[in-house]
This record gives structure tokens, sequence and C-alpha cells, in this order.
């Protein structure tokens, strides 16, 4: 039986990068539904999205986070069926031809997620963000591996596959404030299985980050609390 | 009576002035009104009843009994805005679900809108 995955593309204020990245989903990933959620974008994401057919756009009326706005595209799985939910940035950074190495490699290590990493294996040439921030993903990554038991070695990466498992239970918690460190610990803590797989990452096309300067030191401590905090509270399975 | 006992009481009173009106027009609900109810009339019983004020003073070793009364509004202060705190987070996980919710809604209908547009020209 050929299963159902839902490609969820989160954005906020992406009107410049988010047509090209339907595009190539449709071009190079045509058996994925898509899923815009529009975090309460205040640009034309919504209008640009919605002129492509098949693609379906939620719209939340206010600015949720990136967590919330994932969370939506998890509640939307869970109830329309689907057995594989793809997270992929609205931004450009992933690259939707690179999508299939996930599936296969959820299907080899019978994962219930699967992170697309850039930091598996260090010889492939792709684009690793800024030497700050990748001294604070060493940090997740020994942090979380310790806390879990997983190695996982891109704590902060957007581009994720999850079965059907996993999207029922993010879909009732899912992490809002920094989701992608936490989600890795809520899931690992919960027994559920991880794997990774090497990609590579555009540099962002348009739009900024939402992290830079003072505010990543701070980031880096929020984000350790609720890491620890998520390790200590939950295991609800 | 001491001056510092005639502040008090009507320091109190005024407390219970500003927030009984608001719990009665229901300007406050009930659930969050308990606890500043509950200190006020603290606050004006110690005020009155100085035997048990410098008896509760001696109790924790405090020798200028006023300062009791302080410590007890700090320790109202602390308690209501801890449960502010929690208040609004969970005010925060309602609205985040709402919000959810009503996006999912919404392009629920906008899909039904264009099926039964679709039927209708047939």
């Amino acid at each position: 039986m050929r299963k159902k995955i839902l490609v969820i593309i989160p954005a906020y204020n992406e009107e410049k990068a988010i047509g090209k990245v339907i595009e190539d989903l449709l071009k190079y990933f045509p058996e994925g539904d898509i899923l815009v959620v529009n975090d309460g974008s205040r640009d034309n994401t919504s209008a640009v999205a919605s002129q492509y057919e098949g693609v379906t756009v939620v719209n939340l009326p206010v600015n949720l986070g990136i967590g919330g706005a994932v969370q939506t595209g998890f509640k939307y799985a869970a109830r329309y069926g689907y057995d594989i939910a793809i997270q992929f940035d609205g931004d450009g950074q992933h690259l939707a031809e690179e999508i299939p190495l996930l599936l296969k490699r959820m299907e080899e290590l019978q994962a219930d997620m699967v992170i697309g990493s850039r930091f598996l294996s260090p010889d492939v040439d792709t684009f690793r963000s800024t030497m700050g921030r990748r001294i604070g993903i060493k940090i997740f990554e020994w942090i979380n591996s310790l806390l879990i038991r997983q190695r996982v070695t891109d704590n902060t990466s957007g581009f994720r596959a999850f079965n059907r498992e996993a999207i029922l239970f993010l879909a009732e918690n899912y992490p809002v404030d920094y989701p992608e460190p936490e989600a890795v610990i809520l899931l690992g803590r919960n027994r559920f299985k991880i794997g990774e797989v090497q990609v590579k990452m555009r540099e962002r096309q348009g739009g900024h980050s939402s992290i830079f300067g003072w505010r990543s030191a701070y980031y880096m401590i929020k984000v350790l609390v609720s890491i620890f905090l998520v390790a200590l509270r939950y295991r609800v399975r | 009576m001491t001056r510092v006992q005639l502040v008090a009481i009507a320091g109190s009173l005024l407390y219970l002035f500003v927030i009984f009106p608001l719990v009665f027009k229901k300007k406050i609900r009930e659930e969050y009104a308990l606890l500043w109810l509950f200190f006020g009339f603290v606050l004006l019983i110690l005020s009155l009843w100085r035997e048990a004020l410098h008896f509760l003073s001696s109790l924790v070793g405090i020798y200028y009994p006023p300062t009791f009364l302080l410590l007890v509004l700090i320790g109202a202060i602390v308690l209501i805005l801890v449960q502010y705190s929690v208040v609004i987070s969970k005010l925060t996980s309602r609205i985040i679900e709402l919000t959810q919710e009503l996006g999912l809604t919404k392009m629920e209908l906008e899909k039904l809108r264009k099926e039964h547009k679709q039927e209708t020209k047939k």
C-alpha cells in the first residue's frame, strides 16, 4: 500500500522564498501533499502559497511561533490519516530532492523520526552555519546524547521526517518555544527511535534567522533550561 | 493606639475597599479574588489585634511587630504573582490550541465552500 505523505511547511513572512520552495517540492517530491502553515504572516505568504494547485494553506490568525505552527501541521496530519510527515522550512534552506533520503533512512532504521543533519559526515560539502552557532549545536549534541542515549548531531535542524506514531504523539505534545532541540529530547525520553541522515543545506534565501547576536546566548540558556525540564518531566508513554 | 497601628488599620481598610468592589462587580473572578480577600482580612485582623501580632512576631523572632505585617504583605504578593504565572501559562496554551483549531477549521470551511461552488455550477 502506498504511504500517505505530508510535507509541513511552517512559514512566517516568507513571500519571497515560499514560491520557489513549493515549486521545488512539486517538481522533486510530487508524491507528497503540501501543507503550508502560515503563522500569522503580515506579508503575502498566504496568497503566494495558495496560487499553487494542490497546496493546502492553513492561516493561523495570530503568530504562534514555529512550534505552534509545526504542531498545527501534525494535527492536520493526524486528522487526515497521514502515515508520514516531513517538516520542511519555508525559507528555502532544505532541498526537496533530499526528502527520499530521509524516508529511506526511516525505513532502514525503523526509526520514528529521522533528522536531516548537516554534521553527520564532515566531508560532505554543505553550508554549515556560522562558527558561533556550530558551537551551540555541538553543546546540544553532547547534552541531548547524554540525556536520551541516542546520538543526534544536528538538534536544531528543521528538516525532519516523522512516522505515524510520532505524528500522533506530537499532535498532542509539542514544545512551543524552541521546538527543534526540545522535540528530540521529548521523543527520546518517550522511547521513540531517532535516526539521522546527512543532507545538504543552502544558506537562507530571504528573511532573517530569528536568532542572532546577543540573543543567541539568551537562546542557548533558555533552550538548555527547557531541555532539562523536558528531560525531567515528560514520560508520557 | 500607636500611630503605626492607625496607619496599618487605614492601609488594610483601603486595600479591602479597593478589592471588595472589584470582586462584587465581578471584575475579579472569585477564584482569583480568594487570595486577595484572604490576605486583606489577615492584615486587618493583625492591625486591630495587637496581642496576636506581638505573639506572632515573637514566634518568628521579629522585634518590631509592624514588620510582621510587611512580611505578610510580601508573602501575599509573592503568592499572588505565582498564581498569575500559572494562570497566564494556562491561558497561553489555551490560546495556542484555539488558534490552531481556528486555522484548521477555517481551512476546512474554505474547502467546503469551493466544493459547494463547483457543485452548484454543474
